[in-house]
């Protein structure tokens, strides 16, 4: 047959038209299709974009654990660990990443080593100087306190520390300690804080993580100034590693960033596994969708020979047949995308932007819900239309093919006998 | 009353004074014993003891023999163990400076750290004691002072040259712990209780006691013995 | 024609129906054994998974029960050991249901590489048994076990003391009875173990050696034991809360410990169990369109039977009959696959590192030591049996509605289509 234009464009509007009204007609067969791939579509999408939060929800907790997406610290603290280094400029870094638009929080903190004393008790902890204001922005743990409050600027001598600690010295709000530490030059020094806040996280051994006070007041014990890391909070934690390399090229020479998967690389395993598991699923979940709509389409096809062998004997090529149900599922996946973005979508959006609540509200354990997010919320962009119409279209066009290439071998006679 | 009470009462600043300067010398050596009872064992140290100024000391035990040898170096902020068994001198961590000094209830700071009762507290005399009997005295830390105690009650002996008893109460005014100062007599040219018991609240079965067997006061002592190839040495 | 009233025919006719239409009836059960294979094989999965967490999050540390002297827990201090405890671990052993006992001996250090003293956490454990899978020291190459005096470093402590294969560190401690204890011992090796603490600060040796460290004669801190299965950790907890020897001691299962991993698994399965719905969903779906497509596709047959007289209730009857037949076979074919798929994970495990790619953060090799990154699946018949159950009455249900909308049709208007 000839291709050319005009004529083409006339057969095709032949067959669309014949498609569509094909449908209409059969409005059950098209509303049985458009619902069987509309549900498909729409759980896998759901799926999909649960599977995105669950991921997301994951790095947040370990970011949010203290970690952070990505971490400004001294080139030397990736083999030593050592909480005296300090970064050179930090203040300057630091207002550069905070003016950066993929930054939420960027939040410094230095650490010392020290030992808190109340009458004959002690306990051990590693000091952690904040900035008040950006650090509960940064560490989830310090977000809700037990009793008492968080540190503020103006704050001078004031400490926030984790139960089992205030547990173990036996003290409470307003109760001071003698806070010593060994400072830059070997000696020890001492000053007394004022506990203002207690934090509970339900479990002892984070619990004594915590142990907060001004950036200034270490800087006064330590008698080392400057800070010893930059922790950075991202818009999109999956831009980790890019905005790594990126402020890499801007940083102090002494400086370098890592990211929370370099920091704390089993989190990261654990994280990948899990993309992994939720991948797999989403595939097989698609996998099951498109077979479902397949062995549907098929059936309809085989319904239809009688119809579509009468089309035949009247004079319909084959391959107009073959476009005929071809066009017929482009329509229909038209309709099965406009569909699943009206079911799909204001499902995908409720969990983005409400989320699941994945750990019940009774339960006695609330403090974990200061150590992990209790609503897991999904995800929903861009991406959700584009997925949409893919799915729909390679659910209905790939479903059509071997119905289609089975519709095109009938012979007329054959098939009109049979019925 | 009152006038009679304060004509026998001895002056608050002689008192501190008193308190101070109880053990302190430009140097001094000696034999001390320690007895630290826990609910299921006790155990006896003895100890030969070297201190200059206030920065330098130097302890060695002599039994029982499954430790003798064992010594502490303190220099300014170094501490060092040397431990005979394996020849081997092991500097403690300035972090481990807090800790209980060889596993004992007294801390680290406890033994070389520089009290200065006038400077840190306000002080004053309750009045009598009679079990024990002397005086009851009080001490309040004052203000911006950095310290553990925010009060110590003190009984000192009758003509207040001596303590008798000290309570240690803690910032939210607990008491946690007390010691006691008896069998005074006169060693190295000084009139000093020679035993003193210290009981932790926290720990109700524990009981640690310091001796002193002889002690010399303000004798010469050379740098040279605050040295880690002294402590290898003996 | 005439039709008699009974089951028997129905069968008949229902099964001839099948086999008359090869295609559809291929197609319907095609759509429905993949339903069956797909919710067996994810449940069987999960719970595999399911599985793996759980062993991962309570051992080898934490283990399922754990044993202590009272209020060691609180403040760990040394003297605060279980005595004879050969005896009483081999009374834990005869306890049914109990699968390893372990025992460990704790103590903070002062380790030295030469005069700097380092703070570290002294471990004693029983090195041959924790080699074995499940143990702290899975993995651990055969030269690289300790002998006499020697012990294994956490990589964190080696990297920041400066440690090396080979050097002796002196160790200083305080043993039970107050004294100072004080050794030197040869690294044998740096290892790096799931257990961070381990590996940040701590010292490894074996367990005898180590109460001799520490002045003690059989005696431990831990007891850690490890039971067959989940199931029955409540169980062996009762049967060792009675067991007259361990009456002074605080006997705690996993979750009374860590409650807060308790809550973390719980989520980890709500998780999952929101996968399995949405799983469920789809496959559901995918049956019910098909049959649900296949009877309205069949109105002109349908139209047919009625104008000759056939009741409308024995259609739907007919139908359903039809549609069972499928969903047996479908089911029957969906199941046998669904098993024999899930009993190859079953014995070989499905290796994670391999779907995941040759990068460095699948491959979980710590040095010195191997993990094994394989979900085993755990097939349940509860899993099947609902599948089963679900699968056939959606694909029964999924044709009657059709059929029930058809039957109410008059037979002109029904064969017109």
């Amino acid at each position: 047959m000839t291709f050319d234009g005009s004529r083409l464009i006339e057969r095709l509007s032949v067959t669309t038209r014949y498609a569509v009204r094909n449908l209409t007609r059969n409005y059950r067969r098209t509303l049985l299709s458009v619902a069987g791939i509309t549900i498909g579509c729409s759980i896998a999408l759901i799926n999909i974009g649960m599977a995105k939060g669950k991921t997301e929800m994951y790095i947040r907790n370990v970011a949010e654990g203290g970690i952070g997406h990505v971490r400004v610290v001294p080139g030397n603290w990736p083999v030593s660990h050592d909480p005296g280094l300090r970064l050179y400029e930090w203040q300057k870094t630091l207002d550069k990443l905070r003016e950066d638009t993929g930054v939420v929080v960027a939040t410094p903190r230095v650490r010392i080593q020290g030992m808190l004393a109340v009458g004959t008790r002690v306990s051990g902890v590693m000091i952690t100087g904040v900035d008040p204001v950006a650090e509960p922005k940064a560490l989830r743990y310090v977000r809700t306190l037990e009793s008492g409050r968080y540190l503020k600027p103006e704050d001078s001598r004031a400490m926030v520390i984790g139960k089992s600690i205030a547990e173990r010295l036996r003290i409470g709000i307003g109760d001071a300690v003698v806070v010593t530490v060994v400072d830059h030059t070997g000696a020890a020094k001492s000053d007394m804080f004022d506990i203002i806040g207690i934090v509970n996280l339900g479990s002892r051994q984070l619990d004594s993580l915590i142990c907060q006070v001004t950036l200034w007041d270490v800087d006064e014990l330590s008698g080392s100034p400057g800070v010893g890391e930059i922790a950075v909070i991202l818009k999109n934690p999956g831009d980790a590693d890019r905005f790594r390399d990126r402020i890499k090229a801007w940083l102090p020479s002494g400086d370098t960033a890592l990211t929370w998967a370099q920091i704390t690389p089993q989190s990261e395993v654990a994280v990948r596994i899990n993309y992994l598991f939720s991948q797999i699923f989403t595939l097989i979940l698609i996998l099951v969708a498109l077979l479902g709509v397949a062995s549907s389409q098929l059936t309809a096809v085989l319904e239809r020979k009688r119809e579509l062998a009468m089309l035949s004997a009247l004079g319909m090529g084959r391959i107009a047949i073959f476009r005929l149900v071809f066009s017929e599922a482009l329509t229909l996946g038209t309709i099965s995308w406009l569909a699943t973005v009206a079911l799909a979508g204001p499902i995908t959006y409720y969990f983005a932007r409400v989320g699941i609540r994945i750990l019940d509200a009774g339960q006695s354990m609330s403090a974990l819900g200061t150590v992990v997010d209790p609503i897991m919320h999904g995800d929903f962009g861009i991406w959700f239309f584009v997925y949409a119409a893919i799915l729909s279209y390679l659910a209905t066009v790939v479903a059509s093919i071997y119905p289609a290439w089975y519709a095109v071998r009938l012979e007329p006679a054959e098939t009109l006998r049979m019925s | 009353m009152a006038n009679a009470l304060a004509a026998d009462m001895p002056r608050v600043e002689d008192v501190i004074h008193n308190l101070d300067d109880l053990y302190r010398t430009s140097a001094s050596t000696g034999h001390v014993e320690l007895i630290a009872k826990t609910e299921t064992q006790t155990r006896h140290l003895k100890m030969r003891v070297w201190s200059k100024g206030k920065d330098k000391s130097l302890i060695i035990i002599d039994e029982p023999a499954r430790e003798a040898g064992t010594a502490t170096l303190k220099v300014g902020n170094n501490l060092w163990n040397y431990l005979p068994k394996i020849s081997r001198t092991i500097r403690i961590p300035p972090s481990m400076m807090l800790s209980s000094w060889m596993g004992t209830d007294f801390t680290n700071d406890d033994l070389v750290k520089d009290t200065s009762y006038e400077r840190d507290f306000d002080t004053r005399i309750v009045g009598r004691s009679n079990d024990p009997t002397g005086w009851t005295g009080v001490m309040e830390v004052k203000p911006g002072v950095v310290g553990r105690w925010q009060k110590i009650e003190w009984v000192v002996n009758e003509e207040g040259t001596l303590p008798v008893v000290a309570r240690y109460y803690d910032r939210k005014g607990r008491l946690a712990r007390t010691m006691r100062f008896t069998e005074v007599k006169m060693m190295g040219g000084r009139k000093i209780p020679t035993r003193m018991l210290l009981e932790t609240v926290d720990q109700p079965g524990h009981l640690t006691e310091l001796r002193y067997l002889d002690m010399k006061f303000d004798v010469k002592l050379s740098d040279n013995l605050f040295s880690l190839s002294q402590l290898e040495s003996q | 024609m005439r039709f008699f009233p009974g089951w028997q025919t129905d069968i008949s006719m229902g099964w001839r129906n099948v086999g008359r239409n090869p295609t559809r009836t291929i197609l319907a059960c095609f759509a429905i054994a993949i339903a069956q294979v797909t919710l067996i094989w994810i449940n069987s999965f999960m719970n595999g998974d399911e599985a793996k967490i759980f062993e991962t999050l309570t051992g080898p540390i934490l283990g399922h029960i754990q044993i202590h002297a009272p209020e060691y827990r609180e403040d760990e201090a040394i003297e605060r050991d279980i005595p004879n405890a050969t005896a009483l671990a081999n009374g834990i052993a005869e306890v049914p249901r109990v699968r390893v006992v372990s025992m460990r001996v704790y103590a903070p250090v002062l380790a030295a590489l030469k005069e700097m003293g380092h703070v570290a956490k002294l471990t004693g454990m029983s090195i041959a048994t924790e080699r074995k899978p499940g143990g702290v020291l899975e993995g651990l190459a055969p030269d690289l076990v300790p002998m006499g005096p020697e012990i294994l470093v956490g990589k964190g402590l080696a990297a920041d003391m400066g440690v090396h294969l080979g050097d002796t560190l002196a160790l200083m401690g305080q043993a039970v009875d107050g004294s100072i204890a004080s050794g030197l011992y040869r690294v044998k090796a740096i290892i790096e173990t799931p257990v961070d603490q381990i590996n940040q600060a701590g010292i490894i040796m074996d367990l005898p050696i180590s109460q001799d460290f520490l002045g003690m004669v059989d005696q431990v801190h831990e007891m850690v034991i490890r039971t067959d299965n989940r199931q029955y950790i409540p169980g062996v907890l009762s049967s060792l809360r009675n067991l007259p020897d361990l009456k002074p001691y605080e006997i705690l299962s996993w979750d009374q410990i860590v409650p807060n991993m308790a809550m973390l698994l719980q989520m980890a399965g709500k998780i999952n169990y929101l996968i399995l719905v949405l799983v469920f969903l789809t496959t559901i779906a995918g049956v019910a369109n098909t049959m649900m497509m296949a009877t309205f596709e069949r109105v002109h047959e349908f139209g047919m039977l009625l104008a000759l007289g056939c009741n409308p209730s024995r259609l739907i009857r007919l139908l359903a009959i039809e549609s069972l037949m499928l969903g047996i076979i479908g089911v029957a074919i969906g199941t046998s696959i669904g098993i024999a798929f899930t009993m190859y994970g079953v014995r070989n495990g499905i290796d994670l590192s391999a779907l995941g790619g040759t990068s460095q953060g699948s491959n979980l090799t710590f040095e010195g030591m191997s993990l094994s990154m394989k979900i085993f699946p755990i097939l349940k018949f509860k899993d099947v049996a609902g599948g089963v159950g679900a699968v056939c009455v959606t694909s029964v249900l999924a044709s009657l509605w059709p059929a029930h909308k058809i039957s109410r049709l008059e037979p002109v208007e029904a064969m017109r289509t």
